[in-house]
This record gives C-alpha cells, sequence and structure tokens, in this order.
C-alpha cells in the first residue's frame, strides 16, 4: 500500500518538475530574441497587461512581445505538446514503438494540402485550413480503406497509411514539378521543411480549438490506451470495448497533428523521440506518460524553436533542426547498453 | 450454473470448427478442456468470451445470454488469462495487474485508491508482491502467468478462462500455477483450461471436457473417462494407465514402457 | 537512481542550449548600433540639405495593389521581401536598405561598392512566413518593408497581415517587364527620390521602347532561329511559352517547341537529336554550361549553328542578363541580344550602354577590362578582341 503511493508520488513529483522546465523555458524563450529587449523592460511589458504601469518602453517592443514572441512561444509549445502526444498515442494504438504522428498519412496528406494552396496562390490563412482539410481527408480515406481489409485490423490500418501516405506524397511532388519555380517552388520547399515563423495571434487562436479539443480527449482516454496495447482479444476481456476507443484515440490524434502540421509544415522526429525520452523518464503507463510526453514536447520544440529563430540572423527550418537533434539522439537511445525498447 | 454452453456450432468461412458443442461449468470447480492441437479449444475459449459473434447455438453466463452483454458487463463476470506473452511495452507488473481493473471505473478516468487496493490484495493473493516494480518482460515465465492470474483477480470476475496456462513452463512453475488455480477453485471461482497434459486432469481438475473434431468426445469426471480409449481416440498414441498413491493420481505412461 | 540520471541529463541540455542561444543574443546588439550609425549617416547629410521635415510625419501611400498604407514622410531604412525587391530597391536607394534578401552572387563582389555587397542577408518572405526572422527586421529599425513583383491573388491579405503582426508598414509594388519604368516612379514617390527614380524609369522604358522598335524592323520573318540551352550537358532548353523566356521570345524565334514547357528555372530536358531537328542558327548556352567545351565534343559538330561558330555565353555579373530572377538586368540582356543578333539595326555601343547601366542601377564604373571579362563569350570571338 505504502509502495505504490511512494511510486505514483514519485511520478508525479516528475511531471511536476517537467511543468517546472517549462514554465522557467518559456520565459527564458521571452528573454531570447533578435530584437534586444532587457529583461526589466520585458517584464514590465508583461506585466502592463495585468497592472497599470507608465510606459518607458517602445510600441514596437510591445509589437515584438506580444505579435511575434508571444504566439510563436505558444504556438511552438502546443506544437511540440500535440506531435508529442499523437506520437505516443498511435505508438499504444499500434503495439509498436516505432509509431510516429504521420503513421495514417496525417503530414503526407497537410502537405499535399498545403503545396496545392501555394499553387493555387491561396493566403496563407487558406494554406493552413486547406492543410488540415487535407490531413483530416487523408486519415479520414485511409480509415475507411483499412475497414475494407481483411485480417487484422491494426496492420490493415498500417498498410493503408503507407498506400495512402504515399499516393499524397507523389501528388506533393507532382505539384513541386509543376509549381512556378521562381516563387511557389521556394514557398512549398520551405512549407515542407517546417517553420514557425511569422505566426500571428489568429492563427494560433484558430489552431488552438483542434489541439485543445484532441489534447484533452487524449488525456482523458489514457488509461485506455494501456489497455489497447495489450490486443484487441486481451483488451475486449478486460471491458474495453477496442473498436470505439480506438477511433476515438485516432480522431483525436489525427485532429492535434492535421492542427499542428498545418500551421508549423512538417516537423519530424519529435513524436517518436521525445514518447521514447518520456518513456526512459517515467515508464511506459499511459496515465504518466501521455501527460509527460505532452510536456517534454512543448519543452523540446520550444527550445529547438529558439535555436531556429535566434541561431543565424535568418530563420532556419525546424524539420531539419529536429532531425539533427533528433536522429542521433534516437540512435544513443537504441544503443544504449542494458535497454530495451 | 456460471457457464453454460448449449449447441455451440462455429465456422470460419466454410470450415465448421465447433459442432453442437454442450457443457456447462460451475463455482468451486476446474473444468478442463482436454483435446489435440487445433481441435478448437481457443476458438471455443473465444466465443466464450464475446470475441467472435458470429457463432450459432446458446452461451450463458450466470443465466444471461452473452449476446446481450457488453464488453464491459462481460468483463465483470468473465477474465481471461491468454497464454504467457510479452507485451509490447514493458509495463511494470502492477500496472499491468492495475489494468484488470479497468472495468469497475469508467471511461474517462483512472483507476482510484480502490482499484490500486484491489490489484495489491490481487498479487498478495498470487505471492508475487515483491515483483510489483519489476518489469514485466524481466520476470520469469511462471512469474508472468501468476501476474495475468492476479490480473485476472483484480478484474473480479468470477469465472476464469485460462489458456493452456502452464504451456512453456518448467516443472516448478507449473506445479506453482496449477497449485494457485486449485487453490482460487476452492474460493468459489469458476475456472475453465485447455491442458495438453492428461496426467494434470487427475490432480488438477474436476471436470474434463474432450473434445473431438469440433465435437464433445467426452465429458465427466477425470477418474471415469480419461483412459486408455479416450487418449488413443483423441491424441492416436497407445497408452496404459498407472495408479499412484492409493488411485489420488493416475499417470499415462506410453505403450512400450508399460510392457512387463 | 538511472530515471533522476537522465533527468537531470535532460535538464542540463535544455539549460546548455538555451544558454547557447542567450549568449547568440548578447552578441547581437554589439553590431546594431554601428549598422544604425551608417545608415543616419545619410540621413543627416539628407536633412542638411532638404528643408527640414518633421522626422515622425507619416504620410498615406497608395501602392499598386490599391493598400492606403501610413508611411514615414522621410523613409530612411527600408527592408527588402525578396530578390526582386532587392534588385530594384537597389538601384534607387541603396544607402537606404538596412539589409538584403538573399546573398549577392559572388561576382558581385566585383562591381558593387563594398559596404553595399557586405549588406546583412535578412532572408525572404513567402506569404506569411518565410526566413524573413520578424525581431531581426524589427530590430534592423527599418521602417518600410517593399515587396516587388507579379502580384498574387493574396498579396493584399498577406501584406495586412504582416503589416498587422509587425506594426510596419508593407507596400507593394508591380514590376513587369513592360511596366518597370513606372514601378521605379512609383518607387520614387515612395522614397522621396522622384528625380533619382525618373532617370532610372526612363533608362528602362527608353530600352524597352527601341527593342520594341529594332524588333518592328526586324519583323517575324527576320527573327533569328534560335536556342537557349542550359545544364552541365547542355541538354536542358527553356522552351516557347515558359516563364523565363520572355525576352528570348521577344528578341528571337524561340523554336524550342515543347508540349508541356516547364516554368522551372532548369527549363525543360531534351536531347541531341531533338537539338539538330530543331536545328538552330543561333546556339545561346547558359552562364556555366557547356559553352567552353562544346567546340571540342564530337557529338556537338553535327549542329549547324556549333559548326558555324554561331554559338555565345550569356553574359553574367552580378546577374544572368536575361533573367533569373525574371528582373530589370533584363533590359541589359535585350541590348545585348539586339546588338549581337540584328547589329545593323540596332547600332547600340554596348560598352556604354552597359556601363550605364551598371552606373545607374549598381552604382559602379564599369572598366573596358571588366565589360570585356563581362561579355568575352558572348559577342563572337572576332569582336570580343577589339
Amino acid at each position: 500500500m505504502a509502495a505504490q503511493d511512494s511510486y505514483k508520488r514519485s511520478h508525479v513529483i516528475v511531471i511536476a518538475l517537467l511543468i517546472i522546465l517549462l514554465f522557467i523555458t518559456v520565459i527564458v524563450s521571452f528573454m531570447l530574441g533578435r530584437y534586444s529587449i532587457s529583461l526589466k523592460e520585458l517584464f514590465n511589458i508583461l506585466f502592463s497587461r495585468v497592472i497599470p504601469i507608465d510606459t518607458f518602453w517602445s510600441e514596437q517592443m510591445e509589437v515584438v512581445v506580444f505579435n511575434i514572441r508571444l504566439p510563436r512561444i505558444l504556438m511552438a509549445c502546443l506544437v511540440g505538446c500535440c506531435l508529442s502526444a499523437a506520437g505516443a498515442a498511435y505508438q499504444g494504438v499500434f503495439q509498436n514503438p516505432m509509431a510516429a504522428p504521420d503513421i495514417l498519412g496525417a503530414s503526407s496528406g497537410a502537405a499535399f494540402g498545403a503545396a496545392l494552396a501555394i499553387l493555387l496562390g491561396a493566403s496563407s490563412r487558406l494554406i493552413m485550413a486547406t492543410a488540415f482539410l487535407f490531413s483530416l481527408l487523408t486519415v479520414g480515406m485511409v480509415f475507411v480503406l483499412s475497414q475494407r481489409t481483411k485480417g487484422n485490423k491494426v496492420i490493415g490500418l498500417i498498410l493503408s497509411g503507407i498506400m495512402v501516405g504515399s499516393l499524397f506524397s507523389a501528388g506533393t511532388s507532382f505539384i513541386k514539378l509543376v509549381a512556378d519555380p521562381s516563387n511557389q517552388l521556394p514557398a512549398i520547399t520551405y512549407w515542407l521543411m517546417g517553420s514557425l515563423s511569422g505566426i500571428t495571434k489568429k492563427e494560433l487562436a484558430l489552431a488552438a480549438i483542434p489541439m485543445a479539443i484532441g489534447l484533452i480527449g487524449l488525456f482523458i482516454l489514457r488509461w485506455r490506451i494501456n489497455i489497447l496495447t495489450l490486443g484487441d482479444d486481451e483488451a475486449r476481456t478486460i471491458g474495453v470495448n477496442t473498436n470505439l476507443v480506438r477511433l476515438s484515440v485516432i480522431i483525436c490524434s489525427t485532429l492535434i497533428t492535421a492542427a499542428s502540421v498545418s500551421v508549423s509544415g512538417l516537423i519530424g522526429w519529435v513524436g517518436l523521440v521525445i514518447p521514447h525520452l518520456s518513456r526512459k523518464v517515467i515508464g511506459n503507463n499511459y496515465r504518466y506518460l501521455m501527460p509527460a510526453s505532452m510536456i517534454f514536447g512543448a519543452i523540446f520544440l520550444l527550445v529547438v524553436d529558439n535555436i531556429s529563430r535566434n541561431l543565424l540572423a535568418v530563420e532556419i527550418p525546424l524539420g531539419i533542426l529536429t532531425a539533427f537533434v533528433g536522429a542521433p539522439f534516437f540512435i544513443y537511445l537504441l544503443t544504449r547498453k542494458g535497454e530495451t525498447l | 450454473m456460471s457457464i453454460q454452453v448449449e449447441n455451440l456450432s462455429f465456422s470460419y468461412d466454410k470450415h465448421e470448427v465447433l459442432k453442437n458443442v454442450s457443457f456447462s461449468a460451475t463455482e468451486n470447480r476446474i473444468l478442463s478442456v482436454l483435446g489435440p492441437n487445433g481441435v478448437g479449444k481457443s476458438t471455443l475459449f473465444s466465443c466464450i468470451l464475446g470475441l467472435l459473434p458470429d457463432y450459432s447455438g446458446k452461451i450463458e453466463v450466470d443465466g444471461e445470454d452473452i449476446r446481450n452483454l457488453s464488453a464491459r458487463e462481460m468483463a465483470r463476470r468473465i477474465a481471461y488469462i491468454p497464454q504467457s506473452h510479452y507485451p509490447s511495452f514493458n509495463y511494470t507488473v502492477f500496472d499491468m495487474v492495475l489494468m484488470g481493473t479497468t472495468q469497475q471505473v469508467s471511461v474517462f478516468s483512472t483507476p482510484g485508491k480502490k482499484q490500486i487496493e484491489r490489484a495489491e490484495r490481487a498479487v498478495e493473493r498470487m505471492g508475487i508482491a515483491h515483483l510489483s516494480h519489476r518489469g514485466f518482460s524481466m520476470i520469469s515465465g511462471g512469474e508472468r502467468q501468476l501476474a495475468i492470474i492476479a490480473r485476472a483477480l483484480a478484474q473480479d470476475a468470477h469465472t476464469l478462462i485460462m489458456d493452456e496456462p502452464t504451456a512453456n513452463l518448467d516443472f516448478g512453475n507449473q506445479i506453482k500455477v496449477l497449485t494457485q488455480i486449485k487453490s482460487l477453485a476452492s474460493d468459489g471461482y469458476t475456472i475453465i483450461q485447455s491442458t495438453h497434459n492428461p496426467d494434470q486432469t487427475f490432480l488438477f481438475s474436476d471436470l474434463v471436457l474432450a473434445l473431438k473434431d469440433g465435437r464433445v468426445f467426452a465429458c465427466g469426471k477425470p477418474a471415469d473417462i480419461v483412459n486408455r480409449e479416450l487418449i488413443h481416440a483423441l491424441y492416436g498414441v497407445d497408452i496404459e494407465l498407472q495408479s499412484i498413491c492409493n488411485d489420488a493420481v493416475r499417470v499415462c505412461v506410453p505403450s512400450f514402457a508399460a510392457q512387463p | 537512481m538511472k530515471k533522476t540520471l537522465i533527468l537531470s541529463l535532460v535538464l542540463t541540455m535544455v539549460f546548455s542550449l538555451l544558454a547557447a542561444c542567450s549568449t547568440q543574443t548578447t552578441t547581437t546588439p554589439s553590431v546594431e548600433p554601428s549598422e544604425i550609425a551608417t545608415t543616419e549617416q545619410p540621413a543627416d547629410e539628407a536633412a542638411a540639405t532638404e528643408p527640414p521635415v518633421d522626422p515622425n510625419a507619416m504620410v498615406l501611400f497608395t501602392d499598386s495593389v490599391g493598400r492606403e498604407v501610413e508611411v514615414p514622410v522621410n523613409i530612411e531604412r527600408i527592408a527588402v521581401s525578396g530578390p526582386l525587391a532587392q534588385i530594384m530597391v537597389f538601384a534607387l536607394a541603396p544607402e537606404k536598405m538596412v539589409g538584403i534578401a538573399i546573398e549577392w552572387d559572388a561576382t558581385a563582389e566585383k562591381y558593387l561598392p563594398t559596404e553595399y555587397y557586405n549588406l546583412p542577408v535578412l532572408g525572404q518572405l513567402y506569404g506569411g512566413k518565410g526566413e524573413l526572422n520578424l525581431e531581426t527586421l524589427l530590430s534592423s529599425g527599418a521602417q518600410v518593408v517593399i515587396d516587388v513583383g507579379e502580384p498574387k491573388d493574396t498579396v493584399v491579405e498577406d501584406m495586412d497581415a504582416l503589416q498587422e503582426q509587425t506594426g510596419l508598414p508593407f507596400v507593394h509594388i508591380s514590376a513587369y517587364t513592360a511596366t518597370t519604368g513606372d514601378a521605379y516612379r512609383m518607387l520614387g514617390k515612395l522614397l522621396n527620390k522622384e528625380d533619382e527614380a525618373e532617370v532610372l524609369a526612363a533608362y528602362c522604358d527608353n530600352v524597352y521602347a527601341k527593342t520594341l522598335a529594332i524588333m518592328d524592323e526586324v519583323g517575324e520573318e527576320g527573327k533569328v532561329r534560335l536556342l537557349y540551352l542550359l545544364g552541365d550537358k547542355g541538354l536542358n532548353v527553356i522552351a516557347e511559352g515558359s516563364y523565363h523566356a520572355e525576352a528570348i521570345n521577344m528578341l528571337s524565334n524561340n523554336i524550342a517547341d515543347v508540349d508541356d514547357p516547364s516554368s522551372k528555372g532548369t527549363g525543360n530536358e531534351t536531347d541531341m537529336e531533338q537539338i539538330m531537328l530543331w536545328n538552330p542558327d543561333v546556339i545561346l548556352f547558359a552562364p556555366g554550361s557547356i559553352y567552353n567545351t562544346v567546340e571540342n565534343d564530337p557529338t556537338w559538330q553535327n549542329v549547324a549553328a556549333i559548326q558555324n561558330g554561331k554559338y555565345y555565353e550569356v553574359p553574367f555579373g552580378p546577374y544572368n542578363w536575361l533573367g533569373f530572377p525574371p528582373s530589370v538586368q533584363r533590359y541589359l540582356g535585350m541590348m545585348w541580344m539586339s546588338q549581337l543578333l540584328y547589329p545593323d539595326i540596332a547600332q547600340y555601343d554596348l560598352y556604354s550602354e552597359v556601363s550605364q547601366y551598371y552606373q545607374l542601377f549598381y552604382h559602379t564604373n564599369l572598366s573596358r577590362e571588366q565589360y570585356n571579362e563581362l561579355v568575352a563569350n558572348s559577342i563572337g570571338k572576332a569582336e570580343a578582341a577589339q
């Protein structure tokens, strides 16, 4: 009895530490930027929205803090949180530690939608909406297709995901081929590499709605995801309606993946590496793994985005950075002595 | 009558696996299903567990037709103990046991204090409390089997269905697991298990259901029905039955060894 | 125990990364003051000669797509959104640019004044997002962001959104080959440099009108049958109908007729047989293609243009004279091609025209040697020797 309590307490402490770490990272991120703002100015600007303070800073500083840094920091946290949560959830649904958020084609679909929108000369907000819709559409197609496959549903889903995903990738390649090379092609290429540059408050508000719905859904279903990892038959005999729970988890994960990818472009590795890292820190029980992955993902992407916007004078695409950080780290995790996945 | 099966038939596509199987299992009793590989033991269990709804005939649990029960209502009545295997993720033993309590909490919540206490009692009952925080894939096969039984106990169903609980276990672990099963039966659980080993039926079961070609070949007390004719019919080998310990136990001895 | 180890590892990782970032920022402001100082100097000079104007005075400016944007009366610091804006604004107001969108080509070092060649690279914008870091943009002190090019359908929405987010005015100026002069006039109005802009505008209008007149005289029948080839094997072609073929089509009979003209900078792939079938009278090779080796390549000897020595390399420096990106330097290409293909009608003194262009648009005196180097492969061997 006491043993269980201390066990539970240690997990809660780890999560509390992660929350504190996230908080610190957010504060530090506010201090980072190409536009130099002193600490005193920064905190006064931030608190001026809560308590009246005499303005001694420039208007442009306020623009930097509220229109540029704030939406970008929050977006980085949300996207990291979503990709990581979706990765963890898919790993459970597919009983496979190598599953990532794009396993059902959400990213390929979003990429196709975005490329198409750029080709047709859409505005950035319309690009975002098209990417989101195509992402949902792709996963919907994959799901419908998998229902028609015979045998193991999970394998049917994975195979349909690979198939439809590569179909949309081919579509994206075709669009790149016909795109105007002087402005559309670089825009598509840049979008595909992933970036949070130029995120506005409106985009943040739009994306936050599906993200919140999906994240809350995954959070409350997190215990059931444990049961899904046991396989269908075993899970059913424990009393879980596997089809319903799996569908719900897929819907939530797709919603947050689609919303993330549509604002940020393709950002790989977060959904694979962060859940793994979280497993190492807090174990495989989704009750703790899910919140830990969410917070870890937020911290990770925020840090990477800080590098992306501060390392060089120009923006470095996020997808490139996450791969640079993610791939070696993953190899390290895989090759560490005495550890198994 | 906790489990009542009447005229159960089941086919995969055109291939008929079970034909008119009828039997019942009751509290405090261990029912062993005996038969060679591929005879339909697993299919029979899947039907009873509600995993294969396209059967014909009738299956009742505690007097209710299982067709009218949801997965959750089923889980309150019947727990399943599959053959020991590795899960995809290395959960701790305690987490694994706690998963059994899922049907007791709502879809939107996680097991609470009550469920944790129940899981703790289950691991203690199975004598594996000291393994609670070990990884499930780090412990021995026998310990894993005991952990899965503990999970079934935490589930709080009173019929346990076990798929060859002693398969792939060494001799010591076989005895440990079977002894636990026997003590569960005497605590009032209804136990249905499948087995390969006819010898075990004498010591560790109250009833034997012998299946051949998807039909019930014989059903009764082990001492009454397990004999050389039955073994020959089921497995196609010749044996002699030897009685030892004042007929408390019988052993199947291959005929060539039994020749004087 | 192991878990605490991993956690502390992660913590240190995160902090070291953050620390790395923060040291980065502390170096940034040290660059900034000097940058502002250099850009402010001309401002002071200007203030001395012109009547004093309130430095904070604002005025409404209507851009090419009808957006009314509030901009400072005296704009002293400009940022550009992409390469086209970079080329155009550089000609008119290089001293006001706080940075450039993409790095100059290395050859630009020979022509551009050093202080302009070393302008910081800020990155470019693609619609709403892009390499241009918005904080870099704001800290550069830019008072206006200028976007030049053919307007996209969404240009109003994109410009408005960026303007709202950054608080900086964004101005779009549309420019097509035929309307470059007007684009300069609008730019001049925005930057209070109408006289200087008029010089550039007149130059553009003049070259364009003269090219039209030359081609009128040449007539459809008199146009030279020509191919523009590129690639490391010379087997890619800018086809008739390609987005990049505008200047080529205007000045010659582009006989590269393919089913699906690609608008990519790499053109359409073709092969030797097709080139022989087309049998052009003149071949233009892109800079860096096979101009230097084609003479000794036996497979090319069956092409009449090669046999007759009627092949040239497009001049390059600091941009390809025929486009890529398609901007003002195409007027150079027009003059060069007219003189090359129709010397009797065009009658340009190419050196004086080109050096005038370099003076106006790149702010440099092009020496005879530099000019010879530029056109060494481009005007036929006999003429280059003069």
